[in-house]
């Protein structure tokens, strides 16, 4: 399985890979800005898609770093992305918020949201996991899709 | 200043509490009606003589009463028995009301006052009298408005009720308090618990729902203030019920006896069948027949009707709109009329007045809050809400002084509605003919019934509409499009709204996008009453290769809500897509294709934003400068002079600018603290901007003017005996005082927890959630010290995937190892929790846990505050600077607790954990993990420290740190963002001397650039010389100025021996053209400097003379230097000069 990995956290990303590559029939390519992993994704094919929610729009060390952002709903703005071409790929969503906000005035939950992107993105979203680096209850969950 | 202590204790010798307490706290719903009943005459005398005392002072000996345990039967039978006691006050009060409300519409304030006190002296002062008082005098005033809150807060003694409404009262009142921000100061009401509701509900006459609890609410408390404020709002409640279509018979009946009043009678003929004999008494025949002129487009009798009728009905808000809409039909002039008739005049013609129209309505029905109000309110939804809300329709017949045709509406049997129109046809047969025919009762129109054709082909169209014949619908609406003007702007309006709803119908989107963007092209208010939520659902993520070819789809996007950026930047990729734009080259092909065609303009302008462009990939994969890209667009713009000139250079200069100096921008990324004050300043300014000046104008007219505090106001919570807790201390204080302190509170909270915005919301995503964990265990986790859990809501550690593979099983002692690793892990994950929880928490009230501890942030401003200030711009860029050293102090607090209590507690437990794992005796097999861990202990301290000292390196605010730098940068970047603006800067003779040799602090680069730009851009303006062959400029820093010269005009209480010994002189001195007229130009620059201080003067200047980059310079020098300066001007020959002296001590770079 060839799997795109977007996330910005180091520390989270190295875990996931630890995790993933200790499947050894796995490949892994890892980015880490919403605009490199869009970018990957238009040049390249991919099995499965591992999503954080909240992104910085570019690398630290783009060209056009002065006009960065991090964008806490760059997740869903990258399924808005898949939707509007029309990719295939299946997507999970691994974030570790419990509570998500979604717009101006309203948070909501991890596991409202999870059921909002299935209907909203029934293409391509596939689950949502809870990452926390104290437990191994995500770990168990993304297994399932390995 | 008064401080009370509220006692808590239902005070058993007041007789009227006992009864209060009697009748709420009652169990017994069943026995409910009987218990009612046998209150005795004299404890019904104790609750009338209070309830009718007319002294605000009646509020001050006595408590109120609430019960949760109240239900809503327990109410309605409550209300039955409590109007039947003061039946006679309100019948009283009904009529005198009516009477009062025409006098306040005719302008007759000494009989609205006469009328006001003789309501008060029948039924009792009552907060609705208090507020019409407010209003009286607010029109004389809003001196004479604040001065009756101080006399009635003098008097009253502090109870949270009558303080909230009374200010809040006397805020609506206010001429100058917007309707926005009123209703954002009603958003300062969430703190009070049970109470908010309520206050809501009392305060906020535009609520658009309430739910059961509401009834029980204001039931029990209104019924304890006065037997008028019970009464409007119960009224009020029932309204809102039945136009949100819910069941209200029930509750019409314990007030349905005072069908007098014209909103009882309304709905009772909403809820009852239609009684012809009933109708007859309660029409107004001539009014019936005006609506029948109306329909049949006699509009000449309609205004010679309503001209009369108004002067005896001013507040009859339906005849109003007839009039004026009779008025437009005609053409006839609107002279003399009153605000309220041309604002309206103004929406229905859409023209360049409808925004300070519909501003200047909703500020009257603030003011008001009365049934015109409710009507205003409900006219603004509709030609505005771009939603078709029969809630608000339903709510704007419920306050019709007379029966109308169309309340018919109102029922919800069908049956009911013929048979009202069956009645209406007596007086109104074409109106009633016209309805029945909308209904679907009568099969055609006829000619007598709508005289102009093209009403009776629009009435037509909806027909089919109805009938889901679209196609009918199109081709008699494409037909009438064509036929009628856009000057005749209501059927101008109607044809295309209609067939707008027709394409729909018919599904054919790509016509809805071209007729929605044209109407906007033509004029943007055409478009208001559009429904465009489905249209929108539609295409947005629309794959039909046509809507996204077309420039109307992004427009449309755009149109919809142009802050939605996520959706507009998904229009403008299909858009691009769909027209084949794969790269820059092709995108400024294209610009410059479409340069002349308006709809293209907008889309360039407006749509192909940096914002939007920098997450475009096309771009960014052949690595387009996206900044550059924007520039190029507005330079095509620039040549090719379009109107808006002028504002495209400006950005051009603003984007230039903060390229040239970000490049000396040094990046902390590892900074996380954030709080996007930009964005919430967007937001709210207008609102903070508003109780700015109101602040500043309160000074003018007297300090002494006092209020009850309510800023501090804490939840308000029941105790035992169904009493209220009031907080424990309520000051009064001055007016003046608790205007700014609840205008710092509000901004501290926005800036706080502001709508996705605030501090909260980037500490949530950047530091609490994923970063804190991963950042504090990583040094433990290195060496396999933490356990995980097996489920995310496990309380126990068990599984560490290493250990598990490594150690023997079955052996007791690798039982014992996980057993001392699983308790560590736990005391380090309930640590962490503590410090996301309790240190990296914000606390804005007292009784909130959180080491960002802003309780003290609003005193701290009071007390630093600069008074005499009256610039709003300067306020509020003050309180952001407060509030970043403040928060860096809190800050800096818990980077210390990190690295000492944090450590400390780390090492504790490494400490425990060594002597536990030291404790186990171990065996062959497990000894050498045992030593193996042991030793990793020992290397994990230093990684500990190192990991702590990242972490708390990130807690600091993230922000542009520019690198030290000397003048000549200053220079050499003015010079660049000069050159990239005009082309030709190069032909422009300028000369610099500069020997001021020091380092600045990097910080002051952007505010020094700032100044000098300034002083070059006003050089060209000034100069009068269009060759540039011919400008002279010249620019001098140095530092051999003869500062004694100057010192006079300076802020001497700054300057002292030790403070300011480097002193320099910032000159630019440019050529005047022989023809410009010296002595205006110094008149112009002297008025500015004189009047520094003014805003409105230098607002009132600027506007009139340009000059506002002078004026930013002052401001510049006064808050971002830390630094004594003068400014000095003049002329040398025929050249003039601006020069800045300044004492630069404070501004050099340490070493």
């Amino acid at each position: 399985m060839v799997i795109l990995y977007i996330e910005d956290e180091q520390h989270k990303a190295k875990d996931l890979i630890n995790f993933i590559e200790s499947y050894k029939e796995h490949k892994i390519i890892w980015k880490k800005s919403y605009i490199n992993g869009l970018i990957e994704l238009e040049e390249n094919r991919y099995d499965l898609i591992l999503l954080d929610m909240s992104l910085p729009l570019y690398d630290a060390d783009f060209d056009l770093e002065g006009l960065n952002e991090f964008d806490p709903l760059a997740g869903i703005h990258f399924l808005d992305e898949m939707k509007r071409v029309g990719y295939t790929e299946k997507v999970i969503v691994i974030t570790a918020y419990d509570y998500i906000k979604k717009d101006e005035t309203q948070s909501i939950s991890l596991e409202n949201l999870k059921k909002e992107m299935q209907n909203q993105y029934p293409e391509n979203y596939v689950d949502g996991i809870f990452y926390s680096d104290d437990s191994l209850e995500w770990q168990n969950t993304l297994n399932l899709y390995l | 200043m008064s401080k009370r202590k509220t006692s808590n204790k239902l005070n058993k010798s007041n007789n009227y509490l006992k009864i209060m307490y009697y009748l709420f706290t009652r169990k017994e719903e069943e026995k409910y009606s009987f218990i009612i009943d046998q209150v005795n005459i004299k404890d019904k005398d104790v609750i009338k003589k209070e309830m009718l005392r007319e002294e605000i002072t009646k509020f001050n000996n006595r408590m109120f009463v609430y019960s949760e345990g109240f239900t809503r039967n327990m109410a309605s039978m409550y209300l039955e028995w409590y109007f039947h006691i003061f039946e006679q006050e309100l019948s009283f009060y009904i009529k005198t009301k009516v009477e009062y409300e025409k006098c306040m519409y005719l302008n007759q304030s000494e009989k609205a006052e006469e009328l006001l006190k003789q309501i008060e002296k029948k039924c009792g002062i009552s907060t609705w009298s208090i507020g019409q008082r407010f209003l009286l005098l607010e029109n004389r005033g809003i001196e004479y408005n604040k001065k009756y809150l101080s006399e009635l807060s003098e008097v009253l003694k502090p109870n949270v009720i009558l303080s909230i409404l009374l200010s809040y009262l006397s805020m609506s009142a206010e001429k100058k308090m917007s309707y926005i921000g009123y209703k954002n100061k009603i958003r300062d009401l969430d703190n009070f618990g049970f109470l908010k509701d309520y206050f809501i509900f009392k305060l906020d006459l535009f609520l658009d729902k309430v739910d059961d609890s509401f009834f029980t609410k204001i039931t029990q408390i209104d019924s304890q203030i006065s037997i008028i404020d019970t009464y409007e709002s119960i009224i009020r409640y029932i309204q809102l019920q039945y136009s949100s279509g819910l069941e209200i018979k029930s509750i019409l009946k314990c007030i349905s006896v005072f069908d007098k009043d014209y909103r009882i009678r309304n709905l009772i003929i909403a809820t009852m069948k239609v009684d012809f004999n009933y109708f007859e008494s309660i029409c107004n025949e001539s009014v019936l027949q005006c609506m029948d002129n109306y329909t049949m487009g006699k509009y000449n009798k309609v205004i010679d009707f309503l001209k009369v009728y108004l002067l005896e009905f001013p507040m009859d808000f339906q005849m109003i709109t007839i009039y004026i809409k009779s008025h437009i039909y005609t053409n006839t002039e609107m002279v003399g009329m009153s605000e309220i008739y041309m604002a309206i005049y103004h929406i229905y013609k859409m023209d360049e007045m409808i925004k300070d129209s519909k501003d200047y309505l909703l500020l009257h029905a603030k003011r008001y809050m009365d049934e015109v109000s409710i009507k205003i309110y409900s006219f603004i939804q509709r030609h505005f809400g771009q939603k078709s809300d029969e809630f608000y329709f339903r709510r704007s017949l419920l306050n019709d002084y007379n029966i109308t045709p169309s309340f018919y509406l109102l029922h919800r049997n069908e049956m009911e509605k013929v048979h009202l129109l069956d009645f209406v046809s007596k007086y109104a047969y074409n109106t009633a003919q016209l309805f029945k025919y909308l209904l679907g009762n009568e099969k055609e129109l006829s000619n007598q019934c709508i005289i102009q054709d093209k009403r009776r082909t629009i009435f037509e169209s909806i027909i089919h509409i109805n009938n889901l014949e679209s196609d009918q619908a199109i081709d008699k609406l494409e037909i009438l499009q064509k036929k009628i003007s856009e000057k005749q702007v209501l059927e101008f309006e109607k044809v295309n709204r209609y067939l707008f709803i027709a394409y729909e119908g018919n599904k054919e989107y790509i016509k809805m996008l071209k007729l929605y963007v044209n109407c906007f092209f033509i004029n943007p208010s055409l478009i208001n009453r559009f429904h465009v939520s489905a249209l929108r659902e539609k295409v947005r993520f629309t794959h039909d290769a046509e809507i996204k070819k077309s420039i109307e789809y992004p427009i449309f996007i755009y149109l919809y809500n142009s802050n939605d950026k996520n959706s507009v930047k998904i229009a403008y990729l299909n858009y691009l897509d769909a027209n084949y734009i794969i790269n820059s080259e092709d995108f400024l092909k294209f610009v410059e294709k479409n340069l002349d065609d308006s709809k293209y303009v907008f889309f360039f302008v407006n749509i192909c934003t940096i914002e939007i462009m920098k997450k475009d990939t096309r771009f960014l994969r052949e690595k387009i400068d996206i900044e550059n890209l924007r520039v190029s667009i507005l330079r095509k713009f620039v040549n090719m002079q379009l109107e808006n000139t002028s504002q495209y250079l400006e950005e051009i200069a603003l984007i230039l600018s903060n390229k040239l100096i970000r490049k000396r921008k040094m990046q902390f990324e590892q900074n996380r603290i954030f709080a996007d004050i930009k964005a919430i300043r967007m937001n709210y300014d207008t609102v903070f901007k508003e109780q700015f000046m109101k602040y500043c104008e309160i000074g003018e007219f007297g300090e002494e003017l006092i209020e009850i505090d309510y800023s501090d106001f804490n939840s308000v919570s029941l105790n035992h005996e169904n009493l209220w807790t009031d907080p424990v201390s309520i000051i009064k204080e001055n007016q003046r005082y608790i205007l700014i302190k609840t205008l710092l509170k509000r901004i501290q909270h926005e800036f706080l927890k502001g709508d996705g915005h605030g501090l909260n919301y980037y500490l949530s995503t950047r530091i609490r959630h994923g970063y804190c964990d991963s950042k504090l265990t990583k040094a433990f986790q290195d060496v396999n010290l933490l356990l995980l859990k097996e489920k995310d809501d496990s309380v126990e550690y068990t599984i560490n995937p290493y250990w598990d593979r490594i150690l023997p099983k079955n052996s007791k002692y690798s039982e014992e190892i996980k057993v001392s690793l699983s308790h560590f892990s736990k005391k380090i994950g309930n640590k962490i929790n503590q410090v996301k929880k309790e240190w990296l928490t914000i606390k804005e009230k007292h009784e909130e846990k959180g080491l960002l501890d802003y309780t003290f942030f609003v005193d701290t401003c009071l007390e630093l505050l600069n008074k005499g200030n009256t610039d709003y711009n300067i306020f509020i860029d003050w309180v952001e600077r407060m509030f970043w050293d403040y928060t860096e102090i809190r800050l800096n607090e818990i980077r210390t607790l990190i690295n000492t209590d944090l450590k400390d507690y780390f090492y504790q437990q490494l400490a425990w954990l060594e002597k536990e794992l030291s404790s186990i005796s171990g065996d062959n097999r497990v000894s050498k993990y045992l030593n193996q861990l042991l030793y990793d202990i020992k290397g994990t301290r230093p990684k500990l420290v190192e990991k702590l000292n990242e972490f708390s390196d990130v807690l600091y605010k993230q922000d542009i740190i520019y690198e030290d730098f000397d003048i000549n940068a200053v220079i050499e970047v003015v010079m660049d963002i000069q050159r990239s603006i005009n082309a030709d800067f190069s032909k422009i003779k300028i000369t610099q001397q500069v020997d001021v040799t020091e380092k600045f602090k990097g910080k002051f680069f952007p505010h020094f650039v700032d100044v000098l730009n300034i002083f070059i851009d006003n050089a060209f303006k000034r100069s009068g010389i269009t060759r540039l062959e011919e400008m002279e400029i010249s620019i001098e820093v140095t530092s051999n100025v003869d500062v004694e010269e100057y010192l006079e005009s300076m802020d001497i209480d700054k300057i002292t021996e030790e403070n300011f010994k480097k002193w320099m002189q910032i000159m630019v001195l440019n050529k005047l053209h022989i023809n410009v007229d010296k002595d205006n130009v110094w008149r112009k620059v002297k008025e500015i400097l004189d009047n520094v201080s003014n805003s409105e003067i230098i607002k009132e200047i600027t506007q009139k003379e340009g000059g506002t980059g002078l004026y930013k310079v002052c401001n510049t020098l006064k808050y971002h230097f830390d630094a004594v300066y003068g400014i000095f001007y003049g002329f040398q020959k025929e050249y003039f000069f601006i020069t800045i002296i300044l004492g630069y001590d404070n501004l050099i770079a340490e070493e």
